[in-house]
């Protein structure tokens, strides 16, 4: 939004800018997209008059930091505990509402697994290498590539730093689905069908999305908030142990690979594992700052992605 | 305009209600009609303890009750097996209730066997009709056959105490299917006397030597080496157990130990034999053991003396020094276990192989010592009123003759045998000409579609009765299943159909309850049931192995070499997924998309047939990547769509079981194909059809 009002603005005055901005967000759909395109396609050449401009919100941005500071959700997934055997994809989906693909689909990309399983293939000629299936939520980063692009601010990175996405704002530009470097975003192509039975088992905290939007992991938000609620009502403050295992994947897990917490709390166990030396994140060259943290012995999977989309890293952890 | 947004927008907690006012595809307002739900106040969310019935492991779960819904699952931490977890089987639970293609009402045949048509019919006409058929079939018993396909509980007592008391010999459990552990049972039964699983101590051990088993993924040992794994990696601090896997290819199991060594296919019991003449040889054994708790040890060592390591590598391609290696290892680190299951005793010698694992555990000397192989203790369940008198004629078929015999009244309970068995055909055909047909399933599956009457069971969510674990805990345990919904259709619980009919056909004495749930209570008078409701789970307090008298060593006898059947350059070698056990999770479409990915494939490719191969194979028969070709035998042939896959030896193809039903609802109905088409029926050592036995060819399609 802000780099698409350093392009149109740039022969008028900023209040005018902004408030013409405003106008175009309650504008028609159409609109909403062009701007969405030049926003998409200019974030790289206007770097730099970006920063100067985002002087004045910098007090904002410095309270919002304190705030984060507070509580930022984070996830640790321990590799060598998960035995990849995807109850934490069918958790994920059954406590979310997500359709099922079906028989009938035949197309790439139709699928939608807010949390999905990962293969790093056993290299050729080496006996010896580990096979993963690794799953791969939202990385929730700190710094997320998909904010940056919403033309609608749909996605945004919200006070306890999660990344949030409004469906009701989203106009599925799929913007975001392109610049996230995980591929964590899927978009709904189509009306969501269950079958008629199925509707009764589907979870009444969390609604179902429609068709043309993008969705992603929330990390199941409403139990964070169902606790909070919890918490606010016997007027106590919310303990680590009830955090760990809260989110729906990190409930199933067989072998307690996931663990889920506060990483601003030094003490919770979340933080500590993600200061362990077998810690590290996923394409961490990217400055994306995930806040789902990988256990394992194995560190070269954080470099996994980067090898499926044929790119070399230079910086290696 | 961004800071102006934080501040509007809060939010998820905005979507839910927004979402629900303006958008057509959220949550319906007006709710679907859910029996017995009129009882519940509007929101009201209860957490009920149940047992989950999605395999045979039976984990005590929490079902979440949304109004009456089964809304999610999750764990209950009591439970032996799963200590408040839950694998991906057991939480889609709630899909099995609310599977749309489930059977609504009791049917009755309308027109030819297999064609479809069915009639409702009342519960009270079922009973007459099926009692009054059984009235004639009951002067020669042995033309009936039950086959109940559980292991444990007291529906599966009850069809045992009928098959008594109507006087028929042909009663058939779980442990006669193609996949079940039936060889680990017998081979229990032959050394310790006692027909049960093995138990592990996983938690105190420090090696774990897997024989071609699928620990972490889809067995009777089930969840428990997944949720034991903490333990045995991070347990005790220096102290972390090594698992050692030994495989003739690379699998998921295989990803997740700490070593993994490469056997030829079908040379398990040539390995297992090694290890033992190694162990042996340098003394590396608990002579005080087998002075004093075993017997037959003179024989046995007798016996593998021709393993040398260096005769076992010429067999099974794995180095003689590392044979010396790993029974070293196994010695040195004792308290050290051997692992065998369904998947490495499939072969035709299973029973050896079976027995091999125990004898080398014996010579191991860690039989009910902490962190070794425990034999679990009875539960204490009293036991029901003696049968008045029981005149059983004549023996008991088995499964080699029973479709060529001249059995013809056929009783159904969790048993699907025209998809599941190998060489299904002739299960069909047992089927077709058949007089007499029941079925219990509530689910129409290829066997209850030829069945003359179905009465259809609830689903585990639905049901009330006991739940005994078949499973490697290390104590005994047993969990209450409760009913946490309202059945949703005309079903019936299984136990008081056969109480009806019994009392129907004049046996009131022999069954004398009331209903099924009486006859389970009375069971459990010896436990504090409002203890056992409140916990969902029973646990051994004593926590204590049970004595057995003495162990005997594997005798020579039964060693034997396993058979191929055909003459194809390729040993066929079907899995179980761990998404959809065998065939049976099939309908439930999560598991099924669950199976592509395990496979690192994309979703729409979950309903096809995979054959996994080699490389250099593919390269030589220039097959590609999700090509069609033909799997063939001599009965047969299968279409499947080719995937490379490395870790998989070159005489190899891997084919999931699970796929090709030809009924069993939408979702799993004319889905890819099933490899038990083709394998020929072989007889193992266990008694039940082995399924590695097929050297198939393949052919581009």
């Amino acid at each position: 939004m802000e780099m698409k009002s350093k392009n149109t603005s740039k022969d008028k005055e900023k209040e005018k800018a902004e408030e013409k901005r405003r106008k175009f967000l309650k504008a028609a759909s159409k609109l909403a997209i062009s701007v969405g395109l030049t926003s998409s396609a200019i974030p790289f050449l206007v770097k730099g008059e970006n920063k100067k401009n985002s002087k004045d919100e910098g007090n904002q941005s410095k309270e919002r930091k304190k705030e984060r500071k507070k509580v930022k959700w984070g996830m640790v997934i321990d590799l060598d505990l998960c035995t990849g055997c995807g109850g934490c994809v069918v958790a994920c989906k059954v406590e979310n509402n997500i359709p099922i693909t079906g028989y009938e689909k035949k197309d790439w990309g139709t699928e939608i697994e807010w949390k999905t399983l990962i293969p790093y293939p056993l290299e050729e000629g080496e006996e010896k290498t580990h096979q993963f299936l690794i799953p791969i939520p939202c990385l929730h980063c700190d710094n997320p590539p998909c904010t940056k692009v919403c033309p609608v601010n749909a996605t945004y990175i919200n006070e306890e730093g999660l990344v949030a996405q409004i469906y009701d704002r989203c106009i599925g530009c799929r913007y975001c689905q392109v610049a996230c470097p995980y591929s964590r975003k899927y978009f709904t192509w189509e009306k969501p069908e269950f079958p008629e039975t199925y509707v009764q088992a589907l979870n009444p905290d969390v609604p179902v999305r429609p068709k043309g939007i993008v969705e992603k992991c929330t990390f199941c938000y409403h139990r964070i908030r169902k606790l909070k609620e919890k918490a606010k009502d016997e007027e106590r403050e919310i303990s680590d142990e009830e955090l760990r295992k809260l989110p729906a994947c990190a409930q199933a897990c067989p072998t307690g690979a996931i663990t889920f917490g506060n990483l601003a709390d030094p003490d919770s166990l979340v933080s500590k594992l993600a200061r362990s030396p077998r810690a590290f994140t996923l394409l961490p060259h990217l400055g994306t700052k995930p806040k789902v943290i990988y256990l394992s012995k194995f560190k070269q999977i954080s470099l996994l992605l980067e090898e499926e989309k044929g790119g070399k890293s230079e910086n290696e952890e | 305009m961004i800071k102006n947004s934080v501040k509007v927008a809060p939010f998820l907690s905005l979507l839910t209600t927004a979402c629900e006012e303006k958008d057509p595809f959220s949550l319906p307002t007006e709710k679907p009609h859910i029996p017995g739900a009129e009882k519940w106040y509007e929101g009201e969310e209860k957490y009920l303890k149940t047992t989950c019935g999605q395999c045979q492991v039976n984990c005590g779960i929490i079902v979440r009750v949304v109004e009456g819904r089964a809304v999610n699952v999750s764990g209950n931490p009591k439970s032996s097996p799963n200590r408040g977890v839950v694998g991906p089987k057991g939480l889609t639970s709630a899909f099995a209730l609310y599977d749309p293609d489930r059977i609504k009402a009791l049917l009755l045949r309308k027109g030819n066997r297999g064609e479809g048509k069915w009639e409702e019919v009342s519960y009270e006409d079922a009973i007459n009709i099926i009692s009054e058929k059984l009235k004639e079939k009951l002067n020669s018993p042995g033309k009936i056959a039950i086959l109940c396909g559980r292991q444990k509980g007291f529906t599966k007592e009850l069809f045992e105490r009928f098959a008594k008391v109507i006087g028929t010999p042909n009663f058939y459990d779980f442990s006669e299917k193609s996949f079940s552990p039936r060889a680990i049972f017998l081979a229990m039964k032959e050394s310790f006397g006692i027909y049960d699983l093995p138990g592990f101590d996983l938690e105190n051990t420090r090696y774990i030597l897997s024989v071609g088993t699928a620990i972490f993924e889809t067995t009777c040992h089930g969840l428990m080496f997944s949720r034991s794994s903490y333990k045995i990696k991070f347990g005790v601090p220096t102290q972390r157990a090594k698992i050692l896997h030994v495989d003739h290819f690379y699998s998921h199991t295989a990803s997740q130990a700490d070593e993994f060594i490469q056997i030829r296919f079908g040379k398990f019991h040539i390995f297992l034999c090694g290890l033992a003449h190694q162990l042996i040889k340098e003394g590396m054994y608990d002579k005080e053991f087998i002075k004093n708790k075993t017997q037959g040890f003179d024989d046995f060592a007798n016996f593998v003396k021709n393993f040398e390591p260096e005769k076992v590598e010429e067999e099974t391609g794995i180095e003689a020094k590392e044979i010396v290696r790993i029974a070293r290892e196994l010695w040195l680190s004792r308290p050290a276990v051997v692992v065998v299951d369904e998947r490495s005793t499939l072969y035709t010698n299973g029973l050896l192989i079976a027995s091999l694992s125990l004898s080398l555990n014996a010579l191991l000397g860690n039989i009910n010592k902490p962190g070794g192989l425990f034999i679990r203790r009875n539960i204490p369940f009293s036991p029901w009123k003696e049968i008045s008198k029981s005149q059983i004629s004549g023996n008991k078929i088995d499964f080699s003759e029973l479709p060529e015999s001249e059995v013809d009244t056929i009783f159904v309970y969790y048993f699907n045998p025209v998809y599941s068995e190998t060489e299904n055909m002739r299960w069909r055909k047992f089927f077709e000409r058949a007089d007499f047909v029941v079925s219990f399933s509530p689910f129409m599956d290829e066997t209850s579609a030829l069945a003359d009457i179905i009465i259809p069971d609830h689903t585990p969510l639905e049901r009330f009765e006991d739940a005994q674990s078949l499973s490697s805990i290390p104590y005994a345990g047993f969990g209450l299943r409760k009913p946490v919904v309202v059945p949703l259709y005309k079903t019936k619980n299984t136990g008081d159909v056969i109480l009806d009919i019994a009392k129907k056909l004049g046996f009131e004495e022999d069954f004398y309850f009331e209903s099924f749930k009486e006859a389970v209570l009375e069971r459990l008078k010896n436990f504090d049931l409002e203890q056992l409701e409140k916990d969902g789970w029973w646990e051994d307090p004593e926590k204590k192995p049970k004595d057995f008298d003495k162990f005997k060593f594997t005798s020579p006898k039964i060693f034997e070499e396993p058979k191929w059947i055909g003459d194809g350059e390729f040993y066929l070698f079907p899995y179980k997924s761990i998404a959809y056990a065998e065939g049976s999770g099939a309908n439930i479409p999560f598991l099924m998309e669950l199976s592509a990915r395990l496979k690192g494939i994309p979703a729409y490719l979950s309903y096809e047939t995979f054959c996994e191969i080699s490389p250099s194979a593919a390269e030589k028969l220039g097959l590609k990547n999700f090509k069609n070709v033909y799997i063939s035998t001599e009965k047969g042939k299968i279409k499947a769509k080719v995937l490379i896959k490395q870790g998989i030896p070159d005489d190899i193809i891997l084919v999931e079981l699970g796929k090709g039903h030809t009924e069993f609802g939408r979702f799993a109905k004319g889905k890819g194909s099933n490899p038990r088409d083709i394998i020929p029926y072989v007889k193992s050592q266990a008694g039940n059809a082995a399924l590695y036995v097929a050297r198939v060819k393949i052919e581009k399609a």
